[in-house]
């Protein structure tokens, strides 16, 4: 194989190829045999090496290995193995959880203890005004990185990542803004990194429509603009909306900082 | 106890070695599952299955476990849950219809997928250090301008070129490993 070929093809598999490269990469892997087997590979390559991804079965075809294999796991002494399984794992977790017990009471207590003090030394401290909360709750540094996993270090995100760890919100919204048209890889982050460097420039018009954007959008990382429009209501002073989004997520514990927002809804 | 003592206590089915191993490596499975975005209830899945998986495999290919069993038993949990979590992303944004496998199916599927794993881990055991090296960044789909910087490279195309060899040399040594005939196509 070319390093030509090699490029294309990771380009193709870390989906940065532009629409029409991408079109001409699948019609070659239609008509080249030879080419499709070595993205196949590469493909595996990646799944089985990459320790946060996984190599699942793709064909539908049944070998006879795994017809025996799932015999087997049908058979009674797997059936029996199974069952004993299931009992020692009640009781060892029926152990555990007697075992901790007492650990549990303890911590429950402390954590009770903790929120009296810290709901006191935030009252006595007059500290709960929205944009004190907003403060403690906006942490630059849980934004998920511009560069990560796929990205081939393009120099334009390298450097909106820099100039925004740096404050320099002005300049990276320039950046930014421009690979919103363009990029199709890691658009989540964008939009985060736009409306937060829109929200720290006072634009919050702007911000709010950068964030629903996201939250329209059908990217993965969509819910997170909930978490993030909630403090740009928070930094505007706006309690009951931002109250509004919050609740969005405390809806479901599974929900992009559940935890946060259940305490900032307290707080409020 | 020794590898072989565990294994037999899960093909006679003994309860109480079988409670042995759940309180020495219960716990580091747990915290892995919990810490990757996991409930108690999923790492109590996942453990069950892995230890099915290596008492099936074992009674069809009396493998060798070359590490000890405590290690290989948290690998096979945790590659299990890494599983797990694709696939429940695929079914987050997969818009087409799933077929739905049989439970013993996808158990069976787990394992080729754990042999066709400790191949290709294998292999990149073997090749030179600093191959290893670079294809562990490059895996992990770490940026070229990081790579060239952790490998003192001069330039992104010298760092792409040493890519490209290393990884010919994997490709090569799993390709002509005979088990990889039957791994490749599942």
């Amino acid at each position: 194989m070319s390093l030509e070929d090699n490029m294309l093809i990771e380009n193709f598999l870390n989906d940065s190829l532009s629409e029409g490269d991408k079109r001409k990469m699948i019609a070659r892997m239609k008509d080249d045999v030879a080419f499709r087997k070595k993205v196949f590979f590469e493909q595996q390559l990646f799944s089985n090496l990459d320790n946060e991804d996984w190599d699942l079965s793709k064909n539908p075809a049944v070998s006879d290995e795994i017809k025996e294999y799932e015999q087997l796991f049908k058979d009674t002494p797997s059936q029996e193995l199974k069952a004993t399984l299931a009992t020692v794992n009640k009781k060892y977790q029926k152990k555990q959880n007697k075992g901790t017990t007492p650990w549990l009471l303890y911590a429950g207590v402390a954590v009770i203890v903790f929120f009296i003090g810290l709901t006191v030394f935030l009252q006595t401290n007059n500290q709960n005004s929205p944009q004190e909360l907003y403060a403690v709750y906006f942490d630059v540094s849980e934004v998920p990185s511009l560069l990560h996993r796929g990205s081939d270090g393009k120099r334009s995100l390298i450097n909106a990542q820099k100039l925004f760890e740096d404050k320099k919100y002005d300049q990276a919204l320039h950046i930014l803004t421009n690979e919103l048209i363009g990029s199709e890889k890691n658009k989540a982050a964008i939009y985060l990194y736009t409306g937060i460097s829109q929200m720290e420039l006072g634009m919050f018009d702007a911000a709010a429509i950068t964030f629903d954007t996201l939250i329209h959008s059908k990217l993965i990382d969509a819910p997170k603009g909930i978490w993030y429009k909630a403090l740009l209501f928070l930094k505007m002073g706006e309690r009951e909306k931002t109250r509004e989004m919050l609740q969005r997520i405390t809806q479901s514990s599974d929900n992009y900082k559940f935890k946060e927002a259940t305490e900032l809804l307290e707080s409020l | 106890m020794e590898n072989e003592e565990y294994l037999n206590a899960l093909l006679s089915n003994d309860s109480r070695g079988i409670m042995i191993i759940y309180q020495v490596v219960f716990p580091r499975v747990r915290k892995f599952v919990i810490q990757n975005k996991g409930q108690q209830q999923d790492a109590e899945d996942i453990f069950q299955k892995a230890l099915l998986q290596i008492t099936v495999r074992y009674r069809r290919e009396r493998f060798e476990i070359k590490e000890n069993f405590e290690a290989y038993l948290f690998t096979v949990g945790k590659n299990l849950w890494r599983r797990e979590l694709k696939m429940r992303k695929n079914r987050v944004t997969n818009d087409s219809i799933i077929e739905l496998v049989p439970e013993e199916r996808d158990l069976a599927l787990s394992v080729l997928e754990q042999k066709r794993w400790e191949l290709f881990t294998e292999k990149l055991e073997l090749i030179s250090e600093n191959c290893k090296k670079i294809l562990t960044l490059f895996f992990a789909r770490t940026p070229y301008s990081v790579i060239v910087e952790q490998m003192g490279y001069s330039s992104e195309t010298v760092a792409r070129q040493r890519i490209f060899k290393c990884k010919a040399k994997l490709s090569d040594t799993i390709k002509k490993d005979g088990r990889y005939s039957s791994l490749e196509k599942i």
